[in-house]
């Protein structure tokens, strides 16, 4: 790690001050994903502007949204009575994610502006590496991984693709994003209200990542703007949808495959539908053909199948990810014909 | 009487609270701090190393290159977790193999530097594909024997009513012990004092004695706290000897502490296993034959061979036996021993293959077992030393209500999820040490207990103040123990589940001649505890110090010992989503006589646990393109959470193996991990008809 200075802003306005001249800054907030970033030596920025003082923290609900300061800990959201009144999957999302302990500190944009596990960008460092000098200020990795630094190459590609991505991915790159709420999320057609020096913008969240992997664009933030509020659309679909995280280890661990979604039948079809997918994509997938694809069709089985198989046109199967595609087919027959066994 | 009663942990409150006191916690004045650059390539030779924007780092005290340490090789030692030199040569074997040392003034000044430094390699290819390479298996000389054969197992297999005969996998898997390995080395004059996070000190002792050609008796080796060691940290290390080398070149104290990416390639994995196993039976589901072939995957230049095949030449009765453990050798860092090894993978294959034939014949899993329950090694022919197996099977089936189960595939379930019920046998081979201790009472009438073992989170300083209490008839609060420290009576290390038994039985030596001391002093038999202080007042003593050791003796040798269990388990699996979740595990173990029933259930709760994680989670994978071990952290190799652990129940069958220690005690410390994967896979077929031959299992 080196040495950075440290700057504490107690409003949004006064972080984004500090930021405007010092395009290398990065803001931190509940530390749980920028310092292991630092210790990765995936940044060593000069600057650091801590934000976990200002005050765009708070849940509110007025008649047909949820709005969720960005800094509000992902514990607290999850718990909140309104939110899992009005909008359960979000706190499945959460319950789902990472720790207690990491929940307790976490903060909401700070979940969707996480980057990739991939392993390859992760890195190892303290390794001899000769042929690749380092980026300045970062620590060298021994991974290929055009994520880390432009034109390296990617580990992944011809390496261990357990975790990698099979929709959105690119020649340079096939990381998957690791938030779980950024699935309901994009389900729920949820918005950023994003303020920076130019002033306040709403993105929707599905606007926030590439939508084909870009491993120069982690982001499509501007520099120096902070997420002060996630605005969720009440009604049908946030009280409708569940959702549903495939992984390994039961708790603590990112998706092999999470499915969030729902369906409403009426007269024995499929009248509408939502269906997004974590764990397969650079970004939160919202699976628009397979919704479009569902619509009346029976609740059965293999309606889920073909749909799932029709959001994959185009998919890149490797022989180390292969298996997502029926994960997919798992996790979203799961949460759209059985969502009251929804965990 | 305190043995048989469940004493807390004497270290427990210090741990949870933070107070307990780790290598990597103490304090050294003018401590320099060791970085390593280690390889990143798995094959090929250093061409060029570029030290000069490294050693421009302010607080950078030196960085060494290889051959510039000094030390001897090969290690030879078996307390030396590799023969290699490190930092010996040029020639790169595997992927983390120390390039460099980085010496400064601080730990953030040494990591500056070592990203600073810039190695040139002429990088060859490596080799890393196990299966790919697996006709290159070689059979060597090892520690156990590498193979055995009784009867006729081609003929008998010909005449067979049934045959199973499949391939099974095991992961390579690390060790993952929440304390990184950390050490610190001061010389003073020619005499240097290590502190280490260690299983065995002495072990440690041996090693750097012939690594830097000084005699042991100048070199002192202390550990405090052990977080966890599980086999890591069960042998010497590169660390620990260039940690001592450098500090003598340099003449002040290094300390070097791991990183958590560094311990996934500085002090050994359990190595992937193939195992090819036949197995032969009579109708009546009587074995006529067990063929097992296990390779393990190795490193290039060191040897280490998992020997899969073991529980095969014990474990049931059968007249013809044939087995082998070979190894591939690649280019990856040395494998070692890993709670629990060899049986560990080995009778996850066995016990697999024996619910296929219980299967293939309809007869159920716990009777095909009990039909061939062995009443002597059926390969050595000896006697066993005591075994209470078919206890253990009747203890945990009627625990676990074996009887209700229904044996088709698919056929229990909840109305929400299949369930699924899978069980095996369990068998690690016993492992004695000798060991020594040495007591004293003082005139307050407190006791303390020193010996060179270790406290690596098993109840050792726990245990052993039970014992001498016991014998002495005083309170088990009175007596105080010291560990770890080779000035201390020497005893084996904290390995192999062997630790009760020797210095167990060390203690209980040197107690009761403690004991006797007293009563002689006091001039009568029978002498209350409560009038020790009054007889050391007597004879104006301080103290009495006693001295006691214990070693398997050769008579024994006519029995063959091993630690045995029996493991069930069910499995719930959502018919959608179809990950297998455990949701119960029953086990019931022969083990000998029980110290203390506290520590004991933890520790074999602990092994079934750290089962589910070779059954469901851990593996570490290899990069096809490099070679490297692609999982650095915990983040990527996945250990069971809470929440992967269900309902676990332990029991002990009353035993006394007389045989074993003076105690009656055998091992409990790793038996609880065997036979978990199997069960598990076995289970996970009961539920959905779905065999599964690897672990991790993957439906």
């Amino acid at each position: 790690m080196e040495p950075f200075e440290y700057r504490r802003a107690t409003s949004a306005a006064e972080a984004i001050g500090l930021a405007a001249d010092r395009r290398d800054a990065v803001y931190l907030a509940g530390g749980t994903e920028v310092v292991n970033w630092l210790k990765q030596g995936i940044v060593s920025p000069p600057l650091i502007i801590d934000v976990s003082h200002c005050e765009f923290d708070g849940v509110t609900r007025d008649n047909d949204t949820l709005s969720i300061g960005g800094l509000a800990r992902m514990a607290t959201v999850a718990a909140h009575p309104d939110v899992r009144a009005a909008a359960p999957a979000v706190t499945q999302a959460l319950a789902a994610s990472a720790s207690p302990a990491i929940r307790q500190m976490a903060t909401i944009a700070g979940n969707l502006l996480q980057h990739t596990r991939c392993p390859y960008y992760l890195g190892t460092r303290h390794s001899a590496l000769g042929t690749r000098p380092s980026a300045e200020r970062r620590v060298p990795s021994a991974e290929p991984c055009n994520r880390r630094e432009a034109g390296s190459g990617c580990g992944a590609a011809e390496g261990d693709q357990r975790g990698a991505a099979i929709l959105g991915t690119s020649a340079g790159c096939i990381a998957t994003h690791p938030s779980d709420l950024g699935v309901v999320l994009a389900l729920l057609d949820a918005e950023l209200v994003v303020l920076g020096e130019a002033g306040r913008r709403v993105v929707a969240v599905e606007g926030l990542h590439p939508s084909v992997a870009d491993p120069g664009v982690e982001n499509t933030l501007i520099r120096g703007e902070l997420i002060t509020a996630i605005r969720v659309p009440l009604g049908r679909p946030a009280s409708r949808a569940r959702y549903l995280k495939i992984r390994d280890r039961a708790s603590f661990d990112f998706a092999l495959v999470a499915a969030a979604g729902y369906v409403v039948v009426e007269d024995g079809v499929i009248a509408e539908a939502r269906l997004a997918f974590g764990g397969v994509a650079a970004r939160p997938w919202r699976a628009r053909t397979a919704e479009a694809h569902l619509i009346g069709r029976r609740p059965i089985a293999e309606s889920v199948a073909r749909a799932v198989a029709e959001e994959l046109t185009g998919a890149v199967l490797l022989p180390g990810n292969r298996y997502k595609s029926e994960l997919m087919v798992r996790a979203a027959t799961k949460v759209l014909l059985d969502p009251d066994a929804v965990p | 009487m305190t043995i048989g009663t469940p004493l807390v942990r004497q270290d427990a409150v210090s741990k949870v609270t933070g107070v307990a006191q780790y290598v990597g916690d103490r304090l050294v004045d003018g401590v320099l701090e060791g970085v390593f650059v280690r390889s990143t390539v798995s094959a090929g030779a250093v061409a060029a190393i570029d030290v000069a924007s490294a050693l421009a780092v302010p607080g950078v005290v030196r960085i060494f290159q290889a051959g510039e340490l000094g030390v001897a090789g090969p290690l030879e030692h078996w307390a030396a977790g590799q023969a290699t030199v490190p930092l010996g040569d040029l020639v790169i074997r595997h992927e983390g193999q120390p390039v460099a040392l980085v010496i400064a003034e601080t730990r953030m000044a040494a990591l500056a530097a070592a990203d600073r430094v810039r190695v040139r390699v002429d990088a060859e290819p490596p080799r890393i594909d196990f299966e790919a390479l697996l006709d290159e298996a070689v059979e060597i000389k090892d520690w156990a024997p590498t193979n055995s054969s009784v009867g006729d197992v081609a003929g008998a297999l010909a005449a067979a009513a049934v045959t199973v005969s499949e391939r099974y996998r095991t992961a390579d898997r690390h060790h993952a012990a929440l304390e990184p390995s950390a050490v610190i080395a001061e010389w003073q004059g020619e005499e240097l004092e290590l502190w280490t996070s260690t299983q065995w000190v002495f072990g440690v002792r041996a090693a750097l004695a012939q690594a830097l050609g000084v005699p042991p008796e100048r070199i002192r080796v202390r550990t405090g706290s052990v977080g966890g060691g599980f086999g890591a940290k069960g042998s010497t290390w590169p660390h620990e000897i260039l940690a001592a080398a450098a500090a003598r070149v340099l003449r002040r104290p290094v300390r070097i502490r791991l990183s958590r990416a560094e311990t996934f390639v500085a002090h050994g994995y359990q190595p992937a296993t193939v195992q090819d196993l036949t197995l032969g039976a009579a109708a009546d589901g009587t074995l006529v034959a067990i063929r097992h072939e296990s390779v393990s995957a190795a490193a290039m230049a060191d040897d280490y061979v998992e020997h899969g095949s073991l529980g095969s030449r014990t474990i049931y009765r059968c007249p013809n036996i044939a087995t082998r453990d070979r190894i591939v050798r690649l280019h990856r860092p040395q494998p070692t021993f890993m709670r629990a090894p060899h049986e560990g993978p080995g009778m996850t294959a066995l016990e697999i293959a024996m619910d296929e034939l219980a299967e293939r014949l309809a007869i159920d899993p716990v009777e095909l077992r009990l039909r061939n329950h062995a009443d002597a090694d059926p390969t050595s022919g000896k006697p066993f030393s005591s075994k209470k197996l078919r206890e253990c099977y009747q203890l945990a089936a009627d625990r676990f209500g074996w009887h209700r189960r229904t044996p088709a595939p698919g056929s229990m379930g909840d109305g929400r999820c299949l369930i699924g019920w899978g069980m095996a046998s369990c068998l690690m081979s016993t492992f004695r040490f000798g060991g020594s201790a040495r007591i004293t009472i003082r005139r307050d009438g407190t006791v303390r207990i020193e010996t060179a073992s270790h406290e690596i989170g098993t109840g050792v300083s726990t245990i052993l103040p039970q014992i001498a209490a016991d014998v002495l008839g005083v309170d088990p609060a009175r007596v105080e123990v010291a560990l770890g420290d080779t000035r201390l009576a020497e005893a084996g290390g904290t390995f192999g589940s062997a630790t009760t038994i020797g210095v167990g039985s060390a203690v209980h030596a040197a107690a009761t001649k403690l004991r006797a001391s007293l009563e002689a002093l006091a001039g009568e038999p029978g002498l209350e505890p409560a009038e020790y202080s009054e007889v050391l007042k007597l004879r104006q003593l301080d103290h009495v110090t006693e001295d006691g050791s214990w070693a398997p003796s050769p008579t024994e040798s006519g029995y063959a010992m091993n630690a045995y269990g029996a493991i069930f388990v069910e499995v719930r699996i959502d018919p959608i989503v179809r990950m297998p979740r455990v949701s119960r595990c029953v086990g019931a173990y022969s083990v000998g006589r029980i110290i203390n029933p506290r520590t004991a259930r933890s520790q074999a709760i602990g092994g079934i646990i750290w089962g589910l994680g070779q059954a469901l989670l851990e593996e570490s994978r290899v990069d096809p393109a490099t070679g490297r071990f692609v999982a650095k952290g915990f983040g990527g190799y996945h250990v069971p959470a809470n929440a992967d652990v269900a309902d676990v129940e332990v029991m002990f069958a009353e035993e006394f193996d007389r045989h074993a220690s003076t105690l009656g005690a055998r091992g409990v410390g790793e038996i609880g991990t065997i036979g978990v994967g199997a069960a598990v896979a076995n289970a996970v077929y009961h539920a959905t008809g779905v065999r599964v031959r690897d672990v991790p299992i993957r439906i």
